[in-house]
This record gives structure tokens, C-alpha cells and sequence, in this order.
């Protein structure tokens, strides 16, 4: 381990600190080196991107160990802290569209749905359309990716501006509904990327801990499996109370849409 | 002083007076009209006459001032009229040299021998002395020579022309002459009649150029062609053999005439523009001009200015020496100038063109790469100013990636950016588009939405590359992919459209980490290269069928970095390792050509090729850059250019900037010919221990971007 870190640190080293070590992926790096460096401690980083950087060490090192990673460092800014974090799953979530890319093609799943009886707008557009599953994965990642990266809305990441937590709500809120459509009609692509990543597990503990989404719209019963699924009739109660006509269901869904 | 006299005389008189009248109080009476002196009148009368001085007096200074300035004006306009005649007669001279230049150049082409008048002696630029003592050619051999010169001349001189016009339309001055101008420029010659009325009529200059038609312009243009040849540098050099063409003022030489007098409209402009402060003006942009042209990168490769060249900006910069001017010729207390005078005599005396050749050299002290000079700054006169670009300012910020962007390609024609990040996306911009819901403050860096988002990779994508309409991307899940580009109108939220994925190119069995395109020929497909941590070099026509795609697989000896095509030969690879070595392959056969190394170097981050000369750049992860000379596979320079491992490298299509990115979070425009640092931009935070991974320049546009590890890309313009 450390043996790697120090071969892809300078011959001649840093100028000041030959020991130092240098925790860079140069070019030509194998898979095998890529960030194969020793852990840092949280107070020894020194960057502005520290919280990331922290983030991304522990999602590394175990993906599994939820509770570890979703564990802020003491005296971090909390909303730093679920900022980053959403960032992180939004980055991850790239991988989950990739596996959807592949199976789910737009003229099978023409609506963004989620068991029988949901069914999404897709929000990104002027007026909110039903786009295709697939398009509405898209669009919801890319106006995600634009909207956490708004110079408007955060302009900094090491604080954030009280106005905008907000918007961290309905983030989650739409990008749960990948997991959501990909669990209930991609089942395959869902489990071999929750086998890797877990990080559906560790989405909906993020919500839960820090409270961005309510209970009953997590629909995907990945709480049961961690044992914290008080309630295995999360997904029916959810489904009783917008069971309907098509008409309302659409106009349920889409109320929750706009309201972002 | 004699005012002053004037004054004290005055009441020494009204004294006297007063004096005599008291000494004759009879007569007074007599005359009954006598005033009465009173104390109180006298007083008075004093009183006035001493206003009436005081204001005679305050008349005369302001008359004096008035003198004062007028002197001051015109002594002025003369030293700018000087500085002006310096300037045009210097221009001309330069035009001759590289009329020279190219008929000599002419001859060597077409009869393969050195020009006669073109000796070894010439071209190392004699001094003065040595061109006294004897013409390095003897007399009867230099009499033959310029015999047989004059057979070919006709057509030489036709040819000289041509490329002479050529020079001067590069310059961007074609047939956009004005009479009034040239009108002008006669009368700043020295036509006497009209350097007698200039001065007066200045704002009458445009009417007087109107009626030129009627004949006055004619006569003017002959009359400097009258001075020119009296000054021993008329315009066709070969001063006895060309008897007919300047005495005659043919068709040819007229228009010659009139468009090196159009190459000397912006210093006419400065004539008018300038009033009273001519002078400094005047100087001040005669120096600006030329520090300009001092600091205008020099196209060509060769020997550059010397020292003639550089002795141009001090004597434009100060005024010219204080001498008399005796009427419209140069004054003989010039050098340059007395130089030139007794070349041409020297011409003219018939001892041949090879003397006169050397006069004009060591005068002028001038070589081809001035000419080549001033052709530079005049473009950047006309705006075209992709070239002499001084520095850059940031225009948006690509804000978009959740985590650090590794490579950006620009599209070879169009505004537009492609991003390649470790979120497993490559975003395409439109960098055209201006926000206009955003306005741009002071300082401030625009968002920018991408127009397209491709995912794909299942891991970090580490470079990309675009050709042909395709976008190519190498990531570390060791998957080449191909992706069709749509246009730059879409919208970023426009249903999913399948046609843009494009072929998965798998076979690299690790990290690939580069990427580089190559059309063979016309119309022949696109050759796609990639390097990969697996230390292969793969060569793909992403055209074929899945199983031919894959046209070759070359070991290396080293893991790879970097890979480009040479842009002067597309048939070479320039390749990087992690040994610090980077090698010269052809693309073709993949043998090694040259290996370009330094013993103790750091692993090469990147290296690219100069478009012009045989010369590979190097960044280095020990924090420097080195210069390789490709044709010898020596190191012709190695110099520390930043804080920290430098990453990434640009040049300008040119040859003239470089950029170097660094993980000192700072990216530094480099001039190439000295290898002076021009500008340093502070544009990306660090993320571990990297910053910037990645620099681009577009090849057309006056764009320039970098990516962060900080998961921003920015452009510059």
C-alpha cells in the first residue's frame, strides 16, 4: 500500500519533505494504483475539497460501512457535510444510469414508474412531461448535476447558503425514483449495482438520518434488508394512498413534481 | 528691459514739464488754455498713463506668448516631418532590400548558382571597412556578371514586383488608396511649393488631394521618384541599367509607388491626427510601434533580427539628430542615409550590382526577418491578433462535473469544448453561447450549462479526443468508446437519442490513457490510436465490423502517459512514459524513431510537438519542462516551470505560446522563443494532491481551457 503511493510520488519528492506523500493518480496509472494511497485523517487534509476527499476515502474503503461513511467528522458543517454527500450520489448514480442505459430502452419503459401505481413528470422541463424512463433518469442527473453545481444556488462548498437546503430535499426526491424504477422493472441491473456499491442502502439511510425524505415515499425496501424496515407495509400503504384513476395518479405525481 | 526703460523715462519727462511751467507762470496766463496744474491732476494723469503701459506691456507678453507658441509649433511639426522622412525613406530602403532578397533568391532557384552579386562576404554582412577595400569580386568578372544580369532582368524585375505586391497586400493594404493621402505624403516629401503651403493648409490638404486628377498628382509622384533617384535609392536599384524605368516614370513604377505610399497611411493618419503636440505624439507612437514590433513573435524560424534591427526602437524612440534641414532631401549627417547615397553611387559608377548590394546591406543593417516583422505587426494592426496574443482572461466556468475533469478536447472547427471527468461522464459544451440572463460582471466567470452528457464509462473517464464528427473516450474501466456528437443546438433535455452511442472499442486490458485520431488520407477512414496502462500502443479503425477493428497491438516499454500526432508529419506518434522518456514511433509500423530522454528525469505527464519545428516539449512530474530536439534525440533545454509537477501542455497552432498546466493550481503562458513566462493564472483548487490535469487550445479559435481536479473546467479567452 504504501509501497504504491510512494512510487507514483516524484523520484526527487517535494522539495520541502522528501517523506511526504504525494496522493496523485499520475498518468498511466494501472486500475489496480488508481487512488491506492494510505489514509488520511480528516484534520490532516489541508484542501478546500476536504469533505469529498474524506467522503470518497471511506466510500472506498468500504462501500458497505454505511453508518461510517454517513458519520460526519466532529465539528463538521452539517449542511456541507449532506451537500457533499449528495454530490457523491449523484456522481455514483451516473453508474446506475450507465447499467439502465443498456436495458432500459425508451419505447419499454415510455413512463418514468415505479410499481403499478406511480408515475412521474419529468421536471426538468418547462412544463413538466412524461418522458421516457430512461430520459427522465438522464435529465433528472443532468438538471441535478447543474442544479448542485449553480454558482446561484451554491456558490461555495464549504458553506452553504441557508436558502438553498432546500433544494437538497428535492434533489433526493427526484433521484430516488432511479432507484425506485430501477428496482421495480430492472431488478437484475438494480441488484448487481447495489452488490457493488450499496448505494441504495446508503441513500436511504442519508435521507432518513437527516431527514429529506419522509418515510412513505421510500418505496424501495432496502431498510428491511438492513434490518431497520420497521414496517414491511411501507411500499402497500404508499400504494393505497395514491391508488386511483390514471388521471389522479399523474396529477398526484406531478403536484409532487412542481412543487421543487 | 526696454519696456522697462521706456517706462522710467516717461515721468522724468511729465517732471520736466512740470518743472518749465512753474518755472513760467506768465506764459501760462498768456496762453489761457494752459491747464492748471493741480496736484490731484497730475496724479491722474500719471495714473493713466501708467495703466495704459501696464496694459501696452500685458499686450506684448501675450503677443510674445503667442510668438513663443507658434515657434514651438512649428519647430514641432518639423522635427514630426523629419521623424516621418526618416521613416518613409528607411520603408523604401527595406522594400529594396527585400526586392533584392527575392531576386536573388530567384536567380538561385532557377539557375541553381548564388546570384553574382550575392557573395559569401554578403551574406555574413561585411562591415564597413571591408567593403572599402575591395569588392570581394574582381572588376572585369563583376562587369560580365552584371552583363549577364541585365539580359535576365526583365523578367527578374517582373517576378521582384509580383512578390513585392504580394508582400504588401499581405500587409493588408491593397488598392484602398485615397488621393488625399497621397496628396499627403508628396507634400511631407517635399514638393516645395507644397511644403511651403502644408503648414498653413492643413484642414485645405483633403480639397487640394481632390483636384489631383486634373495632373498635380502625377507631377508629384514624379517628384519623388526625381528625389529618390537624386538620393542614390531610386526605386529600381540597378541605378545605370534602369535609366529608363525611373527617368520615365513607366506604368509599373507608379503603381509600385502607390502602394508603398499606401503602406505609409498610418503614419499620415498621425500627421493629422496630431496638432500641436505632433511632436511628442508622434514619437511616442513611432516608439509604440516599434516596441510593438520588437515584442511581435517572429514568424519565421530563422535567424531573426540582429543587431541592426535591434538598434531600430532607440533611434525611432528618440529624436532624430538636431540638423538643419536643408530642403526635401535627407540630411547627410545621417548615417543610414549618407550610407545608402554613396552605395547607389557606387552602382551607378557601373563597378556592379555586388557592391551596391553590400552598401545597401551594411546600411540598412537589415535582413528579411525585419520585412517579416513588420508584416506581423501590421496584421495585428488589422486585428487579426490570434498570433500576437498577449494574455488570457477567463470567460465561463464549466461548472458541472461532481468530480475532477481529466482531459478536454476542443472541436477542430466549431465552438465547442468536450470534458472528460472521474464521474464517469464526458459533457459536451457550446462555448459560443453567451448567458444573456447573465450578464458578465467585472471579473467574474459565467456558468455555463453542457449541452450533452455521455455516460458510458463505468469508471473515470481519463481522455478524450474528437475527430470526424466522432467523439472518441478512454476511461479506467479500459473501454475505448465512440460517440456521435450532436449538433450545438440541442437541448441538454431532449429525449435520449441512441444513435450517439457508437461502438465499444475493448481490448486495452487497463486504464487506457490516451487517445489520438488521424485521418491517413482523404476520404479514408479515421485511424484511431490508444495508449493504456497495460503498456500497449493500439491502433483501431472504429469504422469496421466489431472484430476488425483492431488493427494493431505494440508492447512499450514503459507505462504510457500521453500520445499525440506530430502535427507537421501525422504519420509519427509522440508517445510519453512514466520512465520519463518520450518516444518519437512511427504511426505506421509502430518502429521507435527516436527516444527523447534525460538521465534523472521524472515520469513525463505529457509531451507534445512543436507545428512547426523539429522540437518535442515534456512536461515532467519533477517540475520541469524539457525542449527535445527531435532530429537528434538530444535535450536542447530542461527548465523548472512551476511549484510543482507540471501536468499538462498546449501551443498554439503557430509555434509561438506555449501553456503549461500544473498541480500548483497555476497554468503559465510561456513565449517560446526565449522561453520567458508571460502570464501566470491561478485557476483551480486542489483536490489530494492534484489541481490541474489538463490544458487545451483550440485550434482556430481564441479559446483557451483548463480541467480541475476540483471538478471545474474553465475557458479562457
Amino acid at each position: 500500500m504504501a509501497s504504491a503511493a510512494l512510487a507514483s510520488s516524484p523520484p526527487d519528492g517535494s522539495a520541502a519533505d522528501p517523506q511526504k506523500i504525494i496522493r496523485r493518480n499520475l498518468p498511466g496509472t494501472s486500475r489496480a494504483k488508481w487512488s491506492n494511497w494510505p489514509d488520511q485523517s480528516f484534520d490532516e487534509m489541508d484542501s478546500t475539497l476536504t469533505v469529498q476527499q474524506y467522503i470518497q476515502q471511506l466510500t472506498k474503503a468500504d462501500p458497505s460501512n454505511v453508518d461510517l461513511i454517513l458519520n460526519p467528522p466532529e465539528g463538521q458543517d452539517i449542511n456541507v457535510w449532506k451537500y457533499e454527500h449528495l454530490r457523491q450520489f449523484c456522481m455514483e448514480l451516473n453508474g446506475l444510469a450507465v447499467r439502465l442505459q443498456a436495458e432500459c430502452r425508451p419505447d419499454v419503459c415510455s413512463q418514468m414508474t415505479a410499481t403499478e401505481q406511480w408515475i412521474f413528470l419529468c421536471a426538468a422541463h418547462r412544463t413538466p412531461m412524461e418522458c421516457s424512463a430512461i430520459d427522465y433518469t438522464r435529465h433528472t442527473l443532468d438538471g441535478a448535476a447543474c442544479l448542485l453545481n449553480s454558482s446561484k444556488y451554491f456558490p461555495s462548498r464549504v458553506s452553504i447558503k441557508e436558502a438553498s437546503i432546500g433544494k437538497l430535499a428535492s434533489i433526493c426526491r427526484r433521484v430516488y425514483r432511479v432507484f425506485s424504477h430501477a428496482y421495480f422493472h430492472h431488478r437484475g441491473v438494480f441488484d448487481a449495482f447495489e452488490e457493488e456499491t450499496y448505494l441504495c442502502r446508503r441513500f436511504t439511510v442519508f435521507v432518513m438520518k437527516y431527514q429529506l425524505m419522509t418515510k412513505e415515499i421510500l418505496i424501495v425496501p432496502v431498510l428491511e434488508e438492513l434490518g431497520l424496515g420497521n414496517e414491511s407495509t411501507v411500499g402497500d400503504s404508499t400504494v393505497s394512498a395514491s391508488s386511483g384513476s390514471p388521471a389522479s395518479k399523474g396529477e398526484s405525481s406531478s403536484a409532487s413534481e412542481t412543487e421543487a | 528691459m526696454e519696456e522697462a526703460a521706456a517706462f522710467t523715462a516717461l515721468p522724468m519727462e511729465i517732471y520736466n514739464k512740470q518743472t518749465g511751467d512753474d518755472g513760467n507762470p506768465m506764459n501760462d496766463s498768456n496762453n489761457g488754455k494752459e491747464p492748471v496744474y493741480t496736484m490731484a491732476g497730475i496724479l491722474h494723469f500719471l495714473q493713466t498713463e501708467w495703466t495704459k503701459f501696464e496694459m501696452e506691456r500685458s499686450q506684448w507678453d501675450v503677443e510674445r506668448a503667442e510668438l513663443q507658441a507658434r515657434i514651438a509649433f512649428l519647430q514641432g511639426e518639423r522635427k514630426g516631418q523629419e521623424n516621418l522622412k526618416h521613416d518613409l525613406v528607411r520603408r523604401i530602403k527595406m522594400l529594396e532590400f527585400a526586392l533584392k532578397q527575392e531576386r536573388a533568391k530567384f536567380h538561385r532557384l532557377k539557375f541553381g548558382t548564388e546570384p553574382p552579386g550575392f557573395t559569401a562576404a554578403d551574406l555574413a554582412k561585411p562591415d564597413l571597412g571591408a567593403e572599402d577595400e575591395g569588392a570581394p569580386v574582381s572588376e572585369p568578372a563583376a562587369a560580365e556578371l552584371t552583363e549577364a544580369l541585365q539580359q535576365q532582368q526583365p523578367a527578374k524585375r517582373k517576378d521582384g514586383r509580383e512578390v513585392i505586391k504580394q508582400y504588401l497586400q499581405e500587409m493588408g493594404y491593397n488598392e484602398v488608396i485615397t488621393d488625399v493621402k497621397q496628396a499627403r505624403v508628396e507634400q511631407l516629401l517635399g514638393s516645395p511649393s507644397a511644403a511651403a503651403s502644408s503648414t498653413a493648409a492643413y484642414p485645405a490638404g483633403p480639397a487640394s488631394g481632390d483636384v489631383k486628377d486634373s495632373g498635380g498628382g502625377g507631377k508629384g509622384r514624379r517628384t519623388i521618384e526625381e528625389q529618390l533617384s537624386s538620393m542614390g535609392i531610386n526605386v529600381d536599384d540597378e541605378g545605370s541599367d534602369e535609366e529608363s524605368g525611373s527617368s520615365g516614370g513607366g506604368g509599373p513604377t507608379v503603381t509600385e509607388e502607390e502602394q508603398v505610399i499606401a503602406e505609409f497611411d498610418f503614419l499620415v493618419n498621425q500627421q493629422e491626427q496630431s496638432e500641436w503636440a505632433m511632436d511628442e505624439k508622434t514619437l511616442s507612437k513611432m516608439a509604440d510601434f516599434r516596441k510593438e514590433r520588437v515584442r511581435a513573435p517572429k514568424r519565421s524560424s530563422g535567424g531573426g533580427g540582429s543587431g541592426g534591427f535591434m538598434d531600430e526602437p532607440d533611434r525611432a524612440g528618440s529624436p532624430p539628430p538636431e540638423t538643419e534641414p536643408t530642403g526635401p532631401y535627407p540630411t547627410l549627417d545621417d548615417p543610414e542615409i549618407r550610407l545608402a547615397v554613396s552605395g547607389g553611387g557606387g552602382g551607378a559608377a557601373g563597378s556592379g550590382g555586388g557592391s551596391e548590394e553590400e552598401g545597401f546591406r551594411s546600411a540598412l543593417g537589415l535582413n528579411l526577418g525585419d520585412l517579416q516583422d513588420i508584416t506581423v505587426a501590421n496584421e495585428s494592426d488589422a486585428g487579426t491578433t490570434a498570433e500576437c496574443r498577449r494574455t488570457w482572461a477567463i470567460k465561463f466556468s464549466l461548472r458541472s462535473h461532481f468530480d475532477s475533469v481529466r482531459s478536454l478536447f476542443f472541436h477542430p472547427t466549431e465552438p465547442a469544448l468536450v470534458t472528460a471527468s472521474e464521474d464517469c461522464t464526458l459533457k459536451l459544451w457550446n462555448v459560443s453561447k453567451a448567458p444573456s440572463e447573465q450578464p458578465t460582471k467585472k471579473g467574474m466567470s459565467v456558468d455555463l450549462e453542457p449541452i450533452h452528457t455521455f455516460r458510458g464509462h463505468a469508471g473515470p473517464v481519463l481522455c478524450a479526443c474528437i475527430a470526424d464528427q466522432l467523439l472518441f473516450s478512454g476511461g479506467l474501466d479500459g473501454t475505448v468508446r465512440v460517440w456521435g456528437l450532436p449538433p450545438l443546438s440541442m437541448d441538454p433535455y431532449d429525449p435520449f437519442d441512441a444513435s450517439l452511442v457508437g461502438p465499444v472499442l475493448t481490448g486495452h486490458e487497463d486504464a487506457v490513457w490516451g487517445l489520438a485520431a488521424s485521418r491517413p488520407a482523404s476520404g479514408a477512414p479515421t485511424t484511431l490510436f490508444s495508449i493504456g496502462a497495460d503498456r500497449t500502443l493500439r491502433a483501431w479503425r472504429p469504422s469496421q465490423p466489431a472484430e476488425q477493428r483492431l488493427l494493431s497491438c505494440r508492447q512499450l516499454p514503459h507505462s504510457p502517459t500521453s500520445l499525440g500526432l506530430l502535427p507537421a508529419d501525422p504519420g509519427k506518434l509522440l508517445v510519453s512514459l512514466q520512465s520519463g522518456q518520450c518516444l518519437l514511433m512511427d504511426a505506421e509500423t509502430g518502429q521507435v524513431i527516436a527516444r527523447l530522454s534525460e538521465d534523472g528525469a521524472g515520469p513525463a505527464n505529457a509531451a507534445i510537438a512543436h507545428p512547426a519545428q523539429a522540437v518535442c516539449i515534456a512536461a515532467h512530474e519533477d517540475r520541469r519542462i524539457r525542449f527535445y530536439d527531435m532530429n537528434s534525440g538530444g535535450l536542447a533545454h530542461s527548465m523548472v516551470a512551476h511549484l510543482d509537477s507540471v501536468t499538462s501542455l498546449a501551443i498554439d497552432t503557430n509555434g509561438l505560446y506555449m501553456l503549461s498546466g500544473s498541480h500548483d493550481s497555476s497554468i503559465r503562458l510561456w513565449r517560446l522563443d526565449d522561453r520567458t513566462c508571460m502570464q501566470e493564472i491561478t485557476a483551480h483548487r486542489k483536490k489530494f494532491d492534484e489541481a490541474i490535469h489538463a490544458l487545451a487550445l483550440h485550434p482556430s479559435k481564441s479559446f483557451m481551457a483548463s480541467a480541475g481536479a476540483d471538478g471545474l473546467a474553465k475557458v479562457f479567452v
